[in-house]
This record gives structure tokens, sequence and C-alpha cells, in this order.
């Protein structure tokens, strides 16, 4: 087995993990960590796939994809912990 | 000579596979940030060594980032101590 | 004999399936924090070892360093926030079942995956504006998609701003200590040197602008940390406008080219590289600010 397939695999583990992650935590804390991971999990992925090109040199789309999903997913993340913070606040003025 | 230098990066990602250990224990939340922080400083090793087993430079710069970066986490942990104990 | 090479990687993919176990796992929200950085301080070996050097470097900046700020700040809201009841064993068994048939899916298809030829990408790329393929695709091929994704990061910050309750100003700096002022004096420049390197060798080698943002933004977060700077309220004066700088820059070079050609976002022959250079540098101050402007939002004085 090769190493790209092998992380490849790791990342459809991760994506799995992830995702029961997502359904079965109840925290909204927990559920974007679990969301990042399954993130992580899809860049896996689509870099291993890149690395199982003929050659020596891998494909250069997925590596530009996944730079613009990172930092898309750090936005998603930080914009997901202002709604969270927001929501404690509005749970604090209910009493 | 890259074989070498492999077996001395997975010794590396040993160690921090030993400090996990301290890491998911703890017990104090304070343990598993200097845990994490000491990681920081094998990611560098390892990086360095794989810089020139991959002959591949631009790892170099990786290593300069985890260097340059790792603190972050320390400082904002620092903060959150700071904010909870008050 | 199982050779170094291979056993290395084993062990890292090992142990990064069961670090994401034991994030979802973990007793405390800190618990959970910590595992995620060390989760992403593997993830920058893995890009690392799957000849992902650009990916390795945007994953240094953000997973060893925004990540963790930004988790470990809203921790302490975070905490306090009441949650629903924890699902039911049925709930949870059936979550488990259908992640296991979704991973033995996509098992399935990764293995059974025909191999791929050459793609046509490869000839194209001597005509490309930048001489690193991961540069070119993201500047020149595939211009639009970094066009969209710098509207993408000002939506993001724009909705996090309607969040917060007041326009008042930014709480100020708690006192810090002596230690992290020295140490903020003395990684600051280093920081700054670093962003405008990785954007200088992006043009022919791993880096760029979303290494040199990530950068910049991680340095302007340390700042804040810290007392050293009154903390400054990035939605009034011209800090807006050098927010919006990369978008606008990009629409700009987009009408330009449109006007020039016929076609946006087609560089003109021997104009390319120095329209690439001028569109990173935008994109550096968009996402470098825009990521600062994220990290700081809630924590005006009216929010807290």
């Amino acid at each position: 087995m090769s190493s790209a397939l092998w992380f490849s695999l790791v990342g459809a583990a991760l994506v799995a993990i992830a995702l029961y992650g997502v359904f079965a935590e109840h925290h909204p804390l927990r559920r974007l960590i679990a969301l990042n991971m399954m993130a992580s999990g899809v860049f896996l992925v689509l870099i291993g796939l890149a690395r199982q090109l003929p050659g020596r040199v891998p494909d250069p789309v997925p590596h530009a994809m996944v730079l613009t999903g990172i930092v898309v997913a750090v936005s998603a993340t930080a914009f997901a912990l202002a709604l969270l913070r927001r929501l404690s606040r509005v749970q604090q003025e209910e009493g | 000579m890259s074989e070498v230098l492999f077996i001395a990066a997975l010794l590396l990602l040993l160690t921090i596979l030993a400090g996990l250990w301290r890491v998911l224990r703890g017990p104090a939340p304070a343990d598993r940030m200097l845990a994490v922080q000491l990681f920081g400083t094998s990611g560098v090793g390892i990086l360095l060594l794989l810089a020139e087993a991959m002959d591949e430079r631009a790892l170099r710069d990786v290593a300069l980032l985890f260097a340059l970066l790792a603190v972050l986490g320390v400082v904002a942990f620092v903060r959150w101590r700071a904010g909870a104990a008050q | 004999m199982i050779s170094p090479v291979l056993l290395f990687d084993l062990l890292l993919g090992l142990s990064l399936l069961w670090l994401a176990w034991r994030t979802l796992a973990a007793h405390t929200l800190f618990e959970a924090c910590v595992s995620f950085i060390v989760f992403g301080l593997l993830m920058a070996l893995s890009w690392v070892r799957l000849d992902a050097p650009d990916v390795a470097l945007a994953e240094a900046a953000v997973g060893a360093g925004l990540t963790g700020v930004l988790l470990l700040g809203a921790l302490e809201r975070a905490e306090r926030a009441r949650v629903e009841a924890a699902p039911g064993p049925w709930w949870r068994r059936g979550a488990g079942l259908s992640a296991l048939l979704l991973f033995l899916l996509l098992a399935a298809a990764l293995i059974t995956l025909p191999p791929r030829p050459p793609l046509p990408l490869q000839e194209a790329l001597p005509l490309a504006a930048a001489e690193h393929p991961v540069t070119a695709v993201l500047l020149d091929f595939r211009a639009w998609d970094t066009l969209l994704e710098s509207a993408v990061l000002v939506l993001a910050v724009v909705a996090a701003w309607s969040l917060e309750r007041s326009v008042s100003p930014p709480r100020p700096a708690p006192v810090c200590s002596e230690v992290l002022r020295s140490l903020v004096r003395l990684l600051l420049p280093f920081s700054i040197l670093s962003a405008g390197y990785l954007l200088w060798r992006g043009g022919h080698a791993p880096g760029g602008a979303f290494q040199a943002g990530t950068v910049l933004a991680a340095a302007g977060i340390l700042l804040l940390l810290s007392d050293l700077r009154r903390p400054f309220d990035l939605r009034r004066g011209y800090w807006p406008l050098a927010l919006l700088s990369g978008l606008l820059l990009f629409i700009a070079v987009a009408l330009g080219t449109l006007g020039y050609g016929g076609t946006a976002l087609d560089y003109p022959p021997g104009g390319g590289a120095a329209l690439v250079l001028l569109l990173e540098l935008g994109l550096t101050v968009t996402i470098a600010l825009a990521f600062i402007a994220l990290f700081s939002s809630g924590r005006s004085r009216g929010d807290e």
C-alpha cells in the first residue's frame, strides 16, 4: 500500500469518526471541533489523491483547494464561536 | 542516509506519543499545556529531519513557523486561566 | 523488514485516528481543545509526508497557532453555556452505524479508484504568471475561486460584527506580566519578517498570501493579547478599507483585464507576475485583518 493511499484511508476514517462526533456530542463547542476534524479528514483525502498521480510531482489543484479550504474553515469556525458567544449571552439574560 | 534520518524522526514521533500520555492524563490543565508546548519543539525536530530526508527545503520554513507560533497557544491558555481566576 | 519510512507513516496515521477519538471522548472542554491543538500539529506532519509543503505551512500557522487561540479564547463563555440533554443510546448507536457505513463506502471508493492520467495542467504551467504550481493555480488558473474566497472572509467578519451587541470600544487588555511583554517585543518583528519572506517566496516556491496572512494575523493577535498597544477597533477609521483591500484589488484587476483583453483575470502577457504579486499583497492584508477582526469580535466592553 502506498503512503498516499494510507493517508487517504486515514482521512476517510477521520471523516467517519467526526461524523459520529457531530451527531453524538451535545455541547456546541464539541460539535464545532468535530466539524473541524471532518474538514481535516476531507483535506487528507484530497491531498492523498493528489499524490497518487504518476510521476514525482503532486497535482497542484487539490493543494490550492485545500489551502482555500483551510482559510475558509478557520473563518467559519470563528463565526460559529461568535454565534456560540451570543447564544450563551442570550441564555444568561433569560436567567 | 535518509533511512537513518527517518529512524531519528520516528524516535521523535514516539516521544510525542509518550508525551500524549501526559496530555490525556493531566491531571492539572498546566500539565497538559506544557506537554503540548514540548510537542512544538519535537515537531520542529521532526520537520528539520524530514527536510533533509525528503530533500525539501520548504520544510525548514514550516519548522520556522512552528517555532514562532507554538507560543500563541500558551499565551491564550494563560489568558483563559487568568479570566477564570477573576 | 518494514522500512522506517513506512513505519513513520503508519504510526503518524494511527496517532491521528487515536487523537481524533480522544478529542471527541475528552471529559472536559479544555481537554478536547488541547487534544485538537495536538491533532493540528500531527496534521502538519502528515501534509509534509504527502509532499504538500504549501498546505503544511498553512496548517502550521492555523493548526498550531490560530485555532488554539480561537478555541481557548471561547472556552470561558462556552463552559457557561447551557446545553441540551445528551442524546440517548439508540441515537448514539445509529450515529455510530452510519459513521461506520460512511467509512466503508469511502474506503471502497478510494481503494478501487482507477489511476488517473497526467493532467493537462502540467503543459500549461510554463505559461502561468507564477513559477510555483500552487500559486499559479490559486492566482492565475483559478483566480476566480480566490476572489470569491476573499469575499467569504469579508462576509464572515461582517456576520461576526453583526452579532455583537454594541459598538463600544474593545475592552482594554488586562495588565500582563513583563515576561509576556518582552516575549511579544521579541516575537513580533520576527513574525512580520517571516510573513514578508513567505509572501515573497510564494512566486517560485511553497509560500504565498495564505501563509503570510495567517502569520501576520497570529502576530496581530499576540499584540492584542498583550497590553503593549491600546486595543484598536477595526470597525473605525481606515481599517474597514484595509480589510477590504484584497477584495477591492481583485475586483479592480478583474475589471481592468476585462477591459484590456476581453476576459476577466486573464493577465496581459508580461504583466502577470507583477499583477499576481499585487493581488497577493492585498490578499495578505485582507486575510490577516479578517482573522484579527474575527478573533477580537465579541471581546468588546459591552459584550462581557
